[in-house]
């Protein structure tokens, strides 16, 4: 469970799931607008150079429920998980 | 208004870390973008942006990245070139599903596109295997989807062009001009 909650239910409700997946959450200090990051269990160079293995998550997006929606699909996208199943 | 999905990656300074600009593209309007920072010196934004057109809500996606941080160069955008996994995920089905269309041949039906990387994992245009299936009424692709497909593909041409500055003396352009499919 993170820490802190986000304080939008459809955005907790995506870092649980992103929790689920093995994701490391972690809120963010001293930021104003950047309520926490999220962090890859993969962390891999070798899945689209690493890039995605970091994001942030908005305190206040413009459309909370469509953040969530896209965290999940993030997290759904890591290559190095579907390159698993595959094998 | 439609919805469009579409991403973003921009290169920043060498090792520039991409967390310390969060705040500046919030407030320059990227609260529609899930921002990827994982790797030091690029950024990439993942934005389901309201808007009258694609390119309109691309448009000013990209100055409210440049807007935040003048020095971000657009490098690529997607969906773009793609495998079977990760246009699964995108049209949200399973990568058996696309497997059996893409392995499938029927003399009724136009045929399914042809990759343009072949290997251990092929990988193709999007634009062209979501027209194939718009034009076939599956996988639920909209119009919307075509048309932000369409200008991602023609944005990317647009950086390729800039970045390998073509002149029009190419012995290619006018040995393909007739040619090329």
């Amino acid at each position: 469970m993170p820490s802190k909650k986000h304080p939008n239910k459809h955005i907790e409700e995506a870092l649980q799931y992103a929790e689920s997946r093995g994701w490391r959450i972690e809120k963010s200090s001293g930021q104003a607008h950047s309520w926490g990051k999220m962090f890859c269990p993969e962390n891999s160079s070798l899945c689209r150079n690493s890039l995605f293995c970091i994001k942030s998550i908005w305190s206040t997006p413009r459309n909370p429920q469509q953040h969530a929606r896209d965290i999940k699909r993030a997290i759904d996208g890591c290559t190095m998980i579907e390159e698993n199943d595959d094998e | 208004m439609n919805n469009y999905q579409f991403q973003l990656v921009f290169l920043l300074h060498p090792n520039e870390d991409a967390e310390q600009y969060l705040d500046a593209l919030f407030e320059a309007g990227c609260d529609d973008a899930l921002m990827s920072i994982g790797k030091a010196g690029y950024l990439a934004a993942d934005f389901t942006r309201e808007s009258i057109t694609a390119y309109e809500a691309i448009k000013t996606a990209i100055k409210a990245v440049t807007d935040a941080i003048s020095h971000a160069k657009l490098i690529k955008a997607g969906p773009y070139i793609a495998n079977l996994s990760e246009m699964a995920n995108l049209f949200g089905c399973t990568k058996q599903n696309l497997s059996k269309y893409a392995r499938s041949e029927s003399p009724k039906k136009e045929s399914f596109p042809c990759p343009i990387i072949s290997g251990k994992v092929d990988y193709w245009y999007v634009l062209d295997i979501a027209s194939w299936f718009y034009k076939q009424d599956k996988m639920n692709i909209q119009k919307q989807d075509i048309e932000v497909l369409k200008a991602i593909h023609d944005l990317n041409i647009a950086i390729e062009e800039i970045r390998n500055q073509y002149d029009n003396d190419n012995d290619f352009l006018s040995l393909v001009k007739d040619i090329a499919a």
